[in-house]
């Protein structure tokens, strides 16, 4: 494979997991012998933030033009993640020419929300999601927001941006086919890579037991469902503590601690956002972790991945990417129970410390393999060489596509159609070719 | 300057816009420009076909060039930044043959948006041009009225004006042009009758065999065949132009043409008066009764009434004739300034 040159865009500081992962695969790609430039797609003050190590070059995505952009780089790798915050820059900048999105979260409508605020638009609150999902999504005059199972089911937003890239990553399998359904280019579902080095052993057994969340504690988590467990258990209760690994609000704080009180549980401890060298210290005690999420809204999780690594018994929501994990590499636990089957597995992990350990090694085996920044790179370089391949195409495709809005015709116009079927016919691909002639002939059937 | 003329092809149809194309890029030489023309295949046929035509020529990417001059649908869409459009006419049937009925674009969702589409394209082309030239005046108000834009008129002038030199008159009077019901020679075969001793020569190419064998068995019927010669055959231009220097005057009388028509261009260029009609169309915006011919209304009788009061004063005819050249270089029609205003 030629060395591609390769915008990497995205956030890139601290306080982003999906930027730690952006700095492993950059250097990844780097080592492989592709040049990667790191384009920073966060707004405001977040952009201020210092930035990673980085192999090339670091800059703001708006620094750069669209056309220096075009021609400087063979493909555009844009991290979309649900936060506008860290993603903000990237949404004009979304080129159906040379953009491959990796979509880390199967629910972005934060990060659309975010856009329509930022820019002034508040009417495409209601049409986009209309256009997107028909008018069922969307009552007139329904708030935009609803709840977050309600939200995820009736309007994502995931196509909002699918739609609009070159070709497209889902973290796991089951968001993909609505990627793929959006997405005019090639789909590819890799599990998320992410490593976390030196991070200490699992702690020897001892009479008490502490449970770790981590990352940023919000009710999404389900940790009251943890405290429950705890408290419902005469042999977890008094031995087993919970400690929350990142950053989580005053509310928050006093909503778990009321309920530990209340159930006569050891209240949570709570450490704030912490550093990667931090996360290693807290992790020194801990016995287990949870990544229990209701409802799922993620692609993927790097807290889970980092929780597998650690070598440390894991629970996780067995729903969504979660539910994709080997099963007997985690403890699973169902939506609708999850408090019952925390308790039965914290329960087995404080009586069977040998057991539980050995179902910590093997998910850390797949976490050092399955979730290796290597590992994503032999997946992702033959869809980013796919797109780079078929950009002349895709590029020819556009233009025509362009001409003919110009005439009025929107992309579903039957001579839009047309066009690109003959674009998409200048090549080898015999399907291809066959599909053009299906969608060209009929309006010439008379000529031929 | 270096020029390309830029028009559409059928192949094998070759008609006034094709010769007009022809003598532009010729004309454009002898004025010391470097020209080249190029004609784009086109065709009309289905409507549906009609988008991919504009998309062609939206396509195309030209260079070496310093100003295009561009003629018909759809070629006057290719981009070009310093580009003159002389617009000999539009897809007419996105425009006024849609109104009387005369179009392939069907009355449907689907053919509501080819029309949307042409006018979408139209309005594209006009507005990056940097002037619009048309025609004929009933060119430029069907661009004003269907598209919103304006337009100055440029008749194209004759190509070969050199032969039309005009000459003793030897008493007859000539209709030329293509033979057809809508030129309607027949009319001029029936006013024989009301023009006596009148002698007429129709000289031009029947559309079809039909048309000229209608024309003779009219002749036949009027009992005027004596007074009538028929030379139905595209008439090689010193022919032509032969016939028409000796012609006492020219009738010509298309219904509701467009132009003024080459055979008025043709007669007044020789100092020959024009008989034409009342709803001749394009035609009366050079021809004024009494002055520099006769315009009459379409009927036998006073065509006929026409004809014979030429004839009966040739001095009155000879100085229609001569008011007729006049009119032709007061409008200035001819290639030197058309040339100059399309390179303005």
């Amino acid at each position: 494979m030629r060395p591609l040159r390769i915008a990497w865009a995205g956030p890139w500081n601290d306080r982003s997991a999906i930027a730690a992962f952006g700095e492993g695969m950059a250097a990844e790609l780097a080592a492989r012998g592709h040049e990667v430039t790191v384009l920073r797609t966060e707004v405001g003050e977040f952009a201020d933030l210092p930035p990673r190590p980085a192999p090339g070059e670091v800059h703001p995505m708006d620094a750069l033009g669209d056309n220096t952009i075009e021609y400087r780089f063979d493909v555009l790798v844009a991290q979309i993640g649900d936060n506008y915050n860290f993603h903000g820059a990237l949404l004009r900048r979304i080129s159906p020419m040379m953009t491959v999105g990796v979509f880390h979260d199967a629910f972005i409508a934060n990060l659309f929300h975010g856009h329509v605020h930022w820019s002034g638009q508040p009417e495409l609150l209601s049409t986009v999601p209309r256009e997107l999902y028909g008018p069922e999504s969307m009552a007139e005059g329904e708030p935009f927001w609803t709840g977050m199972e309600e939200m995820a089911r009736r309007r994502p937003m995931l196509e909002w941006l699918a739609r609009r890239c070159a070709g497209a990553v889902a973290h796991a399998g089951h968001y993909a086919p609505r990627l793929a359904a959006a997405c005019p280019g090639p789909v590819a579902t890799i599990p998320l890579a992410f490593e976390v080095p030196d991070l200490p052993p699992l702690p020897r057994p001892w009479n008490r037991m502490t449970v770790a969340a981590i990352g940023y504690a919000n009710p999404n988590r389900q940790l009251d469902q943890v405290i429950t467990a705890i408290g419902a258990s005469g042999t977890l209760r008094g031995h087993c503590r919970l400690r929350v690994i990142g950053a989580a609000e005053e509310a928050e704080r006093a909503r778990l601690t009321a309920l530990a009180e209340l159930l006569g549980v050891a209240p949570p401890e709570f450490t704030g956002w912490v550093s990667d060298e931090d996360l290693r210290w807290q992790l020194r005690d801990v016995d287990a972790i949870t990544c229990l999420r209701n409802p799922v809204l993620e692609g993927a999780s790097a807290s889970v991945i980092l929780a597998l690594a650690s070598g440390r018994p894991t629970l996780v929501t067995n729903h969504g990417c979660y539910a994709e994990l080997p099963g007997d590499t985690v403890l699973a636990c169902r939506p609708e129970a999850e408090a019952l089957d925390a308790m039965r597995h914290l329960e087995w992990v404080q009586a069977n410390p040998a057991e539980a350990a050995a179902l910590g090694a093997r998910g850390q085996a797949v976490a050092l393999t399955r979730h290796s920044f290597h590992t994503y790179a032999d997946a992702l370089l033959p869809l980013l060489e796919e797109v780079t391949r078929d950009r002349p195409r895709r590029e020819a495709r556009v233009r025509l596509a362009s001409l003919l809005e110009g005439f009025g015709l929107g992309p579903d116009d039957p001579a839009t159609r047309r066009a690109g079927a003959v674009v998409d016919a200048m090549g080898l691909d015999p399907a291809k070719v066959e599909q053009a002639r299906r969608i060209a002939a009929p309006a010439f059937r008379e000529t031929a | 300057m270096r020029v390309l003329v830029l028009s559409t092809m059928v192949p094998f149809v070759h008609g006034g816009a094709e010769e007009l194309f022809d003598h532009l890029v010729l004309n454009l030489r002898r004025q010391g420009h470097d020209a080249e023309g190029m004609r784009l295949p086109f065709t009309w046929d289905p409507a549906e076909g009609l988008i991919e035509e504009m998309l062609i020529a939206r396509q195309i990417r030209l260079t070496n060039i310093d100003r295009l001059i561009a003629l018909k649908f759809p070629a006057y869409m290719v981009p070009w930044h310093d580009k003159v459009l002389w617009v000999l006419h539009q897809y007419r049937q996105a425009y006024d043959l849609l109104d009387v009925g005369g179009s392939n674009i069907p009355d449907t969702p689907r053919g509501r948006q080819i029309l949307a589409a042409i006018r979408a394209g139209d309005a594209q082309a006009f507005r990056e041009s940097k002037r619009i030239h048309t025609n004929a005046p009933i060119t430029s108000r069907r661009m004003k009225q269907y598209n919103g834009f304006d337009s100055s008129v440029l008749r194209p002038p004759l190509n070969d004006p050199e032969l039309f030199t005009g000459g003793e008159a030897e008493g007859y009077i000539l209709a030329t042009g293509r033979v057809n019901a809508g030129k309607r020679q027949s009319l001029l075969v029936r006013a024989l009758r009301h023009a006596p001793g009148v002698r007429l020569v129709v000289a031009g190419p029947p559309d079809t065999p039909a048309d000229a064998e209608a024309l003779r068995r009219l002749a036949v019927e009027e009992g005027v065949e004596d007074r009538v010669t028929l030379d139905l055959r595209f008439v090689p231009r010193t022919d032509l132009a032969r016939m028409v220097n000796g012609a006492l005057a020219v009738a010509y009388l298309p219904y509701d043409e467009d132009s003024l028509g080459y055979c008025t261009m043709e007669a007044f260029q020789a100092a020959k008066p024009v008989i034409t009609s009342t709803d001749s169309g394009g035609v009366l915006d050079i021809v004024r009764d009494r002055d520099n011919g006769r315009v009459v209304p379409p009927e036998p009788a006073e065509l006929g009434a026409a004809m014979a009061g030429l004839a009966a004063d040739a001095a009155r005819a000879a100085r229609m004739g001569r008011a007729g050249r006049d009119a032709m270089e007061a409008e200035g029609l001819d290639w030197p300034t058309t040339v100059e205003r399309l390179v303005a």
